[in-house]
């Protein structure tokens, strides 16, 4: 017998057993077993689709957090709800299941946005001197953050998420410290500054006896700019 | 049907059936694995994303140089600026105040006042010295951090730290010298100075060019990244990596009478270093070394850089002494001192006593030379001339080559103006 055959009686056996065995088939195996949301707490297990996030979080710092404590964690947003016997039912506004997060809803100064646990302030950034704006809080009179390195890199991912849909605010900035993610970075460097001295007058000096003069700088500029890239691993 | 065939179908098939069952995946792989910050070091690899200051400070750890034994931290999260940085650790965690997880240090922060302390990357206190006569703090700039007020005259590079400070970065000036960071240099001096001389008598300077050269100055590092991290021994930061026409001078015998007055070139074979008087020359130098090996700081540092004095004893030993006067001995210089010939070689001048040679220079008293002219040329030039001409006056006369042959040949051939071209 060829394998040609053998795939074929397979097929045939397989076909035969799925017309004479059940009586109908529903299109998905527990499509009509209903998950029960009348209970407390998040009824739908998110872990079915989001493995893999399940699969990160539980080896993270926030592994003690569920789903919905960063997830249906805006004020600002109406989730889709729903208690006792389905007696209390809340339609979602702006999101029904879940919405994307930024960091900073949680870890913002005062994070009165944030209706589950509010993480610790992350504080010393000031995204305002780079002009963006952002519906969190960075700074105040005591967090400004104006000696932050990296306020430019946040300014720039607020500036980005701005205009995109994806991660929220200065979400992509803080996972590129804080998350095992890899970021490619592409730094322009000046290696080098070119200086323009020029000798000039000051006149007498009493006190050494001679008519003083100095080297003045009349300009220095940064130049010699280099791009390099840095990749960060996951 | 081949057996390959149906082997494929089963891994298509297969493979189907995973990706039926990956529901969906996360915007960015990792994302969701935050990091453990909550540990008593820092729990956020720097390097991962400054991979090449990494490799930069390895070469400093490989050179031995400054800041080899430090981390990022120690530097990048120093806490000696009331800046208050974010923490997390067994304690708590703490929000950042002026800065979350870093900042860019002035080089003074540590290197001001009288320096700082920090516990580098084994655990022990390591003391930052201050950079002398840079540390002068008593203002305070927009981080609340002290920043340089009053930098004594005496001290070379005044004007570049002060510059760099004005255009809020004096990091730069640091730089320049104590790393692998490159520097250009456009140097604009006075292309000339002219002298009356009529009838053998010096009247007066009459002239300091209104006509500035520019000579160029060019160190191109050889670095992997920036410069900026790779920190240079001290014994290896050279003055002719900016100072490049000045070496040049030196060693074709322009910039100070390196090997000397008149009476040497008459006298070829006279003890080399003691001159017609009898003293010893503090320049001395034999013809048959005239080279660059020597042209190094050390050699920089007896003019621009004394703090000790060889004095020689009735009975002709030489000594050395600390040198009370200068600038250097006194703290107020960093690497180098504003000097010029009449700094050690005029009467009236801080450092005059040094000079066995001040009679010779001061027009109050007789001279075995010609006096009272060369006396009034010297006195109007340290009066009324700026000290960037007065090198280019005493060498009209020092420089070498003018004594190979008469002295007549460059001044006193009869009446008329000198034309003495200045050095950068």
């Amino acid at each position: 017998m060829d394998y040609g055959k053998a795939v074929l009686i397979t097929i045939i056996v397989f076909a035969l057993g799925v017309i004479v065995l059940p009586n109908t088939v529903s299109l998905f195996a527990g499509e009509h077993y209903w998950y029960n949301l009348s209970g407390t707490g998040n009824n739908v297990p998110c872990v079915k689709c989001h493995a893999d996030v399940y699969e990160e979080l539980k080896l993270s710092a926030h592994r003690n957090l569920r789903c919905e404590d960063c997830h249906r964690a805006n004020k600002s947003i109406t989730y889709a709800s729903v208690s006792g016997s389905y007696t209390n039912v809340t339609p979602g506004k702006e999101a029904h299941a879940a919405s994307c997060v930024a960091c900073m809803l949680c870890h913002q100064i005062n994070a009165s946005q944030a209706s589950r646990v509010p993480g610790p302030y992350a504080g010393g950034f000031n995204v305002t001197l780079f002009g963006v704006t952002s519906p969190y809080n960075y700074s105040n009179s005591t967090y400004n953050g104006i000696c932050e390195a990296h306020n430019s890199l946040v300014a720039h991912a607020i500036a980005k998420a701005n205009n995109s849909s994806l991660l929220l605010d200065s979400t992509e900035a803080c996972l590129s410290c804080h998350a095992d993610i890899e970021v490619k970075m592409n730094f322009n460097v000046s290696t080098g500054m070119n200086v323009y001295a020029k000798d000039v007058v000051l006149g007498y000096n009493a006190t050494t006896g001679i008519n003083e003069s100095e080297v003045e700088i009349t300009g220095l500029y940064i130049t010699d700019f280099k791009n390099v890239t840095e990749v960060k691993p996951s | 049907m081949r057996s390959w065939a149906v082997a494929l179908i089963l891994v298509i098939a297969v493979a189907g059936l995973f990706i039926s069952n990956i529901k969906v995946v996360s915007l960015i792989k990792g994302s969701h694995y935050v990091k453990d910050i909550s540990g008593n070091g820092n729990d956020v690899n720097c390097s991962a994303c400054h991979k090449h200051v990494a490799e930069e400070m390895a070469i400093t750890r490989a050179l031995h140089g400054p800041h080899w034994d430090l981390t990022c931290e120690d530097c990048h999260r120093y806490n000696g600026t009331g800046i208050s940085f974010a923490t997390a650790n067994s304690s708590g965690t703490f929000p950042g105040k002026q800065a979350h997880a870093a900042y860019v240090p002035s080089c003074l922060d540590c290197h001001g006042g009288k320096g700082a302390w920090v516990v580098n990357a084994s655990g022990v206190l390591v003391h930052a010295p201050p950079a002398r006569a840079f540390n002068v703090t008593t203002t305070v700039n927009y981080r609340n951090v002290t920043v340089i007020s009053s930098i004594p005259n005496a001290t070379a590079h005044k004007q570049f730290v002060a510059y760099c400070e004005k255009i809020g970065d004096e990091n730069l000036a640091c730089l320049s010298c104590h790393t692998n960071y490159s520097i250009n240099i456009s140097f604009s001096y006075p292309d000339y100075i002219y002298v009356d001389i009529f009838n053998w008598t010096f009247t007066t300077l009459t002239q300091i060019s209104s006509t500035y050269k520019v000579y160029n100055v060019s160190y191109v590092k050889n670095s992997i990244f920036s410069g900026k991290h790779v920190f240079l021994p001290l014994k290896d930061i050279n003055c002719s990596k900016c100072h490049e026409n000045i070496y040049l001078g030196l060693i074709n015998g322009k910039h100070a009478p390196i090997y000397y007055d008149w009476r040497w070139d008459y006298n070829l074979t006279a003890p080399g270093y003691q001159n017609g008087w009898g003293f010893n020359r503090y320049h001395s130098l034999a013809l048959s070394t005239l080279n660059t090996s020597w042209v190094n700081n050390t050699y920089c540092d007896e003019c621009h850089y004394s703090v000790t004095i060889n004095l020689t004893t009735p009975t002709g030993v030489v000594i050395q002494k600390r040198n009370p006067f200068t600038a250097a001995a006194k703290g107020l210089v960093h690497c180098a001192e504003k000097v010029s010939c009449y700094t050690c070689h005029h009467r009236n001048t801080t450092y005059w006593w040094l000079d066995p040679y001040y009679a010779f220079l001061n027009a109050t008293q007789s001279s075995p030379l010609d006096a009272p002219y060369h006396e009034n040329l010297i006195n109007d030039t340290a009066a009324n001339y700026p000290r960037f001409v007065h090198g280019d006056i005493c060498m009209a006369c020092h420089e070498a080559a003018y004594h190979s042959g008469s002295c007549k040949s460059a001044c006193h051939a009869g009446n008329q103006a000198v034309t003495q071209y200045t050095e950068p």
